[in-house]
């Protein structure tokens, strides 16, 4: 929670403003409010919500900000939008850096602009509140990731039919994979080389199990499934099956990119250990 | 295979989802009081693609049946939270998600790609083919199926109540 208030779930939200008035927002100026649009929609999509769900909570916001209309356009990793408040408009691009699926932020924000669109919350409070939330630290510690991870590639492992030496590989592999993408992740390198490393990563360890276990390829298959890119995947079909078919194809694009990437770290490994997946 | 055989195989597939269930919502940073929710929601419905499977339906339908509890048990939940579905669909989504054929699909293309001449059955491009479409398939009807029965509940609930 942004505030230190002990009431779950929606205890973002300071009390004294709830009795001002959602019918007359005072006119700040309209390049103001594109701002905390595009911020709106920016902290949404870097958070990873899909075309569909940015452009819904955009238009929340449209009578709460007394701006008559929003025309935008919602890219993979850019936002176009046009606000029209009787004779003036203003238009803004931004470009969003993507930083990773955060479920708890898009929750926060989500229940944040539902109670801006009731008028609990002015524009300013909304402001300050989601500043909040783009500066929340992670639910879980490194550690704890690293760990999940290993585990979540471990139980891949064994639903693959792996013994459990291989699970307990997958498991070190997965974990020492995940860290090492967290490293890379961290120093800004390109999205491809992080995936083509951390395969090469994860396979190389897991190919331990070619000595230590009778079912090496479970561990195989299983040590690099921590990049399957799921939620671009699954957004990619969401944007697509709502219209927002440019936004779909470049995270599909994205997503085939990653799969080129595993398959070529975990190849190069099969090719030195001479495997037979 | 008995019944008996089937539940334990089933109460086995959905117990090791749901470790793979809290794994991806860890790092997804899914809040803590919604965990214990996403492993059963995972458990559940890795054990009924299992089922379906079983009973002789394909891959890509199977998976349709599972993304649809998937839908429908976060929209309940989400209803009862007052938050967006997403929060409780997005782990146990991920592994339903036919990540090794996808990446079958892929190195099959490389090794086509790489091979000097096409082998005269076509084998290597066919199996790539093959895998390819399973993998562009399952995915598509997951995703259509986690999000269909949340679209229905809210074209229901705008027709019943106008809110």
């Amino acid at each position: 929670m942004p505030l230190a208030d002990p009431t779950p779930p929606s205890s973002t939200i300071p009390g004294p403003a709830a009795n001002s008035p959602p019918a007359t927002p005072e006119p700040a100026s309209l390049s103001d409010r594109v701002d905390l649009l595009v911020q709106t929609g920016s902290l949404l999509l870097q958070h990873g919500a899909d075309a569909g769900r940015v452009e819904a909570s955009l238009r929340q916001m449209e009578a709460g900000l007394g701006i008559d209309r929003i025309d935008a356009i919602v890219m993979s990793k850019t936002i176009l939008l046009t606000a029209t408040r009787q004779e003036a408009h203003h238009t803004r691009v931004a470009r969003v850096p993507i930083v990773g699926v955060n479920m708890n932020s898009l929750n926060e924000i989500e229940q944040l602009l539902g109670l801006f669109q009731q008028g609990q919350v002015t524009p300013e409070q909304l402001k300050r509140v989601l500043n909040q939330i783009a500066s929340l630290p992670h639910h879980y510690s490194r550690s704890v990731i690293v760990v999940a991870v290993g585990l979540a590639c471990a139980a891949f492992c064994r639903l693959f039919g792996g013994d459990w030496a291989a699970l307990a590989i997958t498991g070190v592999a997965a974990a020492i994979a995940a860290w090492v993408r967290m490293w890379l992740n961290q120093r800004q390198v390109n999205y491809f080389l992080v995936v083509l490393l951390t395969a090469l990563t994860a396979s190389l360890v897991a190919g331990s199990a070619l000595w230590l276990s009778q079912t090496p390829q479970s561990a195989l298959t299983a040590a690099v499934l921590l990049l399957v890119p799921g939620v671009p995947l699954i957004n990619a079909s969401v944007d697509i099956l709502r219209g927002h078919i440019s936004a779909g194809l470049a995270r599909a694009t994205t997503s085939l990119v990653v799969f080129l990437g595993i398959a070529l770290g975990l190849g190069i490994v099969i090719r030195l250990l001479q495997v037979q997946l | 295979m008995s019944g008996a055989e089937l539940a334990v195989l089933l109460i086995q597939k959905g117990g090791w989802a749901a470790v793979a269930t809290l794994g991806f919502a860890v790092l997804f940073n899914v809040p803590k009081y919604a965990l214990p929710y996403c492993a059963l929601i995972g458990a559940l419905s890795y054990a009924l693609r299992t089922a379906l499977m079983t009973g002789g339906m394909g891959l890509v339908l199977a998976t349709l049946g599972a993304a649809l509890l998937i839908g429908a048990l976060a929209t309940i939940l989400a209803q009862r939270f007052g938050v967006s579905g997403t929060l409780f669909a997005v782990g146990p989504a991920i592994p339903l998600i036919p990540g090794s054929y996808a990446y079958k699909a892929v190195m099959g293309m490389v090794m086509a790609a790489n091979a000097p001449e096409m082998e005269p059955g076509g084998e290597l491009l066919l199996a790539a083919f093959d895998n390819g479409l399973k993998a562009t398939l399952t995915i598509l009807f997951l995703s259509f199926g986690i999000a269909l029965p949340g679209l229905v509940w809210s074209a229901f609930r705008r027709g019943g109540a106008d809110d």
